[in-house]
């Protein structure tokens, strides 16, 4: 039930061959190396199919009965009226923390997550989207990755599989 | 009269010029235009191309130039990543620290009003004196300014005056932090330096003068590392302590004293101060290079003519900064007590037998 | 530690006036008499390469610390006063954010209270599937603690390789609940969804993964002499001053007391996997990091058994049927929660009372108290002790003798976290 742990100091000669060892593995390691960097915006990530990224709305499922505004940790939801009357949602992506409440409150499966992380506005005004902004994807004004990295773990060793294609992000 | 001086120079200069080959018909076509001949004849003067150029000024901006991106190259390799690529990716970054320095150019340098300001401004330029003064008596090979008997003890003397520079900076700097870190120079120098010295001193009793050229001679059958490995592992150890390379970066410790004496600085008074450390390193290494590893030994390139020695001396200083630099990515950093313990007796000791292990060599005619 | 001769020169002495007109929270009497009795005050503040978010006030004679006093509070956000407006579901992903890496124990903490407040009987997958989460958010967390010590002590390689590796355990917890840090997947009555055979099986070579590298971890850095003669016999705090001051958790198990919330009071499945605990006798920073990279290896076992035992047993619900009453589709949600959220947890309300938890979180002991007055939806009090606050007071002590660049080193074997102790 319990494992006994003593740190031993090492007597001169244990010293000495731990000094051998640990530059013996740096150098092994300078001249084979091994990265896992992702040359990031040139390659991406492969992210989950449960990645939660930012939001899609499908207006056509929608039935206004406002459970997301109401469950959102971060009162990012706020309903707004439209031309035909209804309330819809509308994200405020300032306060959103991407805990995806609503994905799994909404009765009718009208918020669709994309793999959407990392997009950029230039005013603070432009983050709170309102409802015509949601049913389509973010504009993609400049795609740059021209590659995907996976991490993946074998019994031994983590490395990155890079293969050249463009992931489908919404 | 007037064209009298010029020419009796010119002569003076064509005697001792650099011979290389491989720009051999460059050079002749320059010394027929008047004025410029004077001025071309004047570089390539022995003496001078030794300060200026190779082993001298120029010599020593390429190589800090390509030691600190070896630094961050290396070191980033053994962690897993890639280091400095963005600049100029398909030759591997290598003019990263290029950018850095023309970044510092554009850096509003700072004068806190604690500071003196004097000191504080001037001890980083006049670091260049100890710097620069040893290149004088380092021959590469035949490029060599001043050929004396006292080479090493004056290398060994200069390279001692580095430190008042370090512990002046950090007075004048006026705050908690720097005293701080002027304290720990201070303790790190007494602890290397009579190690170091005694080290120094078996080599120059085993090889019997302190003439660069009379010691390179000497090491053409073994070279000195293998005569007196004890030395050799002495130099080594002190030179880290001396430059502050991990393990013993205990003065300019990023995460105990914020730089320490160093921490007042921005701009490029700050690239000054922080390439101080590397260029003492190559004095360390270009000794390291005569006493140990033979010098400019090594077959002769015929293109490169007189240039041949001086690759061959920067190729070794170059390995050896290279495993110093190296070392930045094994060790964390010893407390400022254990160094000293570490400098006064483990190496004290070493240095001992080494230094008895040269006399006995000595008088037993072995040499 | 040694005694160091007082040397006074009798001539009075004044302190500055810049220490005068700082605002620091310690009087101006302790001033004026360190500076009389000549010692010199240093403030390891907030913008320090060194020092996480929080100011510490030394008092060094020479170079050893006489006397640390710490100014904590820079990164307190008011968490439980927060949590008074917020749903009791609104709160999980609240109580995830003080302390980012260890998500999966906070968020098990106060689950495990509501759930004890309203009798819910968790199902024995979800169990399972929390247990993996919680071990998985300990090794992260120990790897990270394990990174901040290397930085600190200067060397960078043991920083990078440690976060290299916690990539993947952030991979794991993306491909289980979708982010990689504070996850929120685990709610009264079992967790969000099922896990995936495939998701399972990544888990299990990832722990392989680690077992593998942590080997040339230790030989760089944890046998490196460098380092063990930095973290050596420094800072040691025995068995009875380490129970006085209220160490807990890893750092009380390497002085000697043998002390698990998770063996003496076990909640979910703890006491049907196999594993042990730990000890060391020593008390000093080393034996601190080696029972951390102990525990590594203990939490490998237990996560390699709870994979094993989810992948042989029928598929079936991960949340509680006592919690879904009123649902007439029980089969399908318990599966997955897709649509039912609000539903099933909006209207929460627990009934009056006062109920405390005890989960050992990656730093030790993490205790949980919620007040519920039976009427509304909001908690009326959470209380949150996180275990960084509970082990600051044994922290300083254990400074006091040190050297001053011993502070570092001392604070990396701790693993103190200021944004957990704040909350």
């Amino acid at each position: 039930m319990v494992i006994k742990v003593e740190g031993v100091k090492p007597g001169f000669f244990r010293r000495v061959a731990n000094h051998c060892i640990a530059i013996i593995l740096a150098l092994l390691e300078a001249i084979f190396p091994s990265r896992i960097t992702v040359r990031y915006p040139k390659e991406r990530r492969k992210l989950p199919d449960n990645f939660r990224g930012m939001l899609q709305f499908d207006i056509k499922k929608c039935i206004s009965c406002s459970q997301c505004a109401f469950i959102c940790p971060a009162n990012a939801i706020k309903m707004m009226p439209a031309p035909n009357g209804k309330y819809y949602p509308s994200i405020d992506y300032t306060r959103c923390i991407f805990c995806h409440f609503c994905v799994d409150t909404c009765p009718r499966g009208a918020w669709i997550p994309t793999k959407f992380m990392d997009t950029a506005y230039p005013t603070l005004e432009e983050m709170f989207l309102s409802t015509s902004k949601l049913l389509e994807p973010p504009e993609l004004v400049l795609r740059e990755d021209k590659a995907i990295a996976e991490l993946k773990a074998d019994a031994s060793d983590m490395f990155l599989v890079k293969e050249k294609k463009v992931e489908k992000v919404a | 009269m007037v064209y009298l001086i010029p020419e009796s120079l010119f002569e003076l200069f064509k005697q001792e010029m650099v011979s290389i080959p491989i720009i051999d018909p460059i050079i002749k076509k320059l010394l027929e235009i008047p004025v410029l001949n004077v001025i071309v004849a004047f570089i390539f003067w022995k003496k001078v191309f030794a300060v200026l150029v190779a082993p001298g000024l120029l010599t020593i901006l390429l190589i800090l130039l390509i030691i600190i991106w070896l630094e961050r190259k290396i070191t980033a390799r053994v962690q897993w990543r890639y280091g400095p690529l963005e600049i100029s990716k398909p030759i591997g970054g290598v003019i990263q620290p290029l950018a850095d320095g023309i970044r510092y150019l554009f850096q509003e340098v700072i004068v806190h009003k604690d500071a003196h300001r004097p000191y504080f401004l001037q001890f980083p330029l006049l670091s260049f004196i100890p710097v620069l003064l040893p290149i004088l008596v380092i021959p590469a090979g035949a490029v060599y300014a001043i050929q004396t008997p006292y080479a090493v003890p004056i290398i060994v003397g200069l390279i001692t005056l580095i430190p008042m520079v370090i512990i002046a900076l950090g007075w004048a700097s006026n705050s908690r932090y720097a005293y701080l870190g002027v304290l720990r120079e201070t303790f790190m120098y007494f602890g290397y330096e009579v190690a170091f010295i005694i080290a120094v001193i078996a080599m120059l009793i085993m090889y019997g003068t302190g003439d660069a050229f009379r010691i390179t001679e000497a090491q053409r059958g073994i070279v000195g590392a293998v005569l007196n490995p004890l030395a050799c592992i002495v130099f080594l150890v002190t030179s880290a302590m001396a430059t502050s390379r991990l393990p013993f970066d205990i003065p300019e410790a990023d995460q105990e004293v914020v730089f320490g004496p160093f921490v007042e600085y921005t701009g490029i008074v700050f690239g000054i101060v922080m390439t101080l450390a590397y260029e003492k390193l190559y004095l360390l290494g270009l000794l390291f290079s005569i006493l140990f590893l033979g010098g400019w030994n090594g077959p002769y390139i015929p293109p490169l003519g007189d240039l041949s020695g001086v690759i061959w001396l920067l190729i070794k200083t170059v390995i050896f900064m290279t495993f110093l630099v190296f070392l930045r990515s094994v060790y964390p950093r010893f407390r400022v007590d254990q160094a000293l313990k570490l400098g006064w007796s483990q190496l004290l000791c070493i240095s001992f037998i080494a230094l008895g292990l040269a006399i006995v060599v000595k008088v037993g005619g072995l040499m | 530690m040694e005694e160091v001769k007082e040397i006074s020169i009798g001539v009075p002495v004044e302190p500055p006036t810049e220490v005068k007109d700082l605002y620091v929270p310690i009087p101006p009497e302790y001033i004026e008499d360190s500076y009389k009795k000549d010692s010199l005050i240093v403030l390891v503040g907030p913008q320090h390469g060194g020092s996480g978010h929080m100011r510490i006030i030394l008092r060094l004679r020479g170079d050893i610390i006489l006397e640390a006093v710490p100014d904590p509070g820079y990164v307190h956000r008011g968490v439980e006063k927060l949590a008074e407006n917020r749903l009791y579901i609104q709160n999980i992903p609240l109580v995830e954010r003080p302390s980012i890496m260890d998500c999966a124990n906070f968020n098990l903490g106060y689950v495990r209270a509501i759930e004890r407040m309203m009798d819910i009987e968790v199902p024995k997958r979800a169990q399972y599937i929390r247990m993996i989460l919680a071990e998985l958010c300990r090794i992260g967390t120990h790897l990270y603690d394990a990174g901040i010590l290397s930085i600190f002590l200067g060397h960078s390689t043991g920083f990078m390789w440690c976060f290299g590796l916690r990539e993947l355990i952030c991979e794991c917890l993306t491909r289980v609940s979708g982010a990689r840090v504070t996850a929120s997947y685990i709610i009264p009555g079992g967790v969000r969804r099922d896990v995936d055979d495939s998701v399972l099986k990544y888990i299990y070579e990832c722990t392989k993964t680690i077992e593998n590298k942590i080997i040339g971890f230790k030989r760089i850095f944890v046998e490196n002499p460098v380092t063990i003669a930095r973290l050596k016999d420094v800072a040691v705090i025995g068995r009875s001053t380490a129970i006085k001051v209220g160490l807990v958790g890893p750092f009380l198990r390497a002085s000697g007391v043998e002390y698990d919330v998770r063996k003496v009071e076990p909640y979910e499945a703890y006491d049907e996997v196999e594993w042990d605990i730990p000890v060391s006798y020593d008390g000093d920073s080393y034996a601190r990091l080696l029972v951390r990279v102990e525990e590594i290896y203990q939490s490998i076992k237990i996560i390699r058994q709870c994979v094993d035992r989810l992948l042989e047993m029928p598929k079936g619900g991960v949340i509680s049927d006592q919690i879904l009453t009123g649902i007439k589709e029980k089969e399908v949600v318990s599966k997955d929660i897709k649509g039912y959220f609000y539903r099933v947890f909006a209207r929460l309300v627990p009934p009056a009372g006062e109920v405390t938890t005890l989960t050992e979180a990656a730093r030790g002991l993490l205790l949980y108290t919620i007040v519920s007055d039976g009427k509304s939806n909001a908690p009326y009090r959470l209380r949150i002790v996180s275990p960084s606050w509970l082990y600051l007071k044994g922290f300083m002590e254990s400074l006091k003798g040190c050297r001053l660049a011993d502070l570092q080193a001392v604070y990396g074997s701790f693993g103190y976290f200021p944004p957990e102790a704040d909350r």
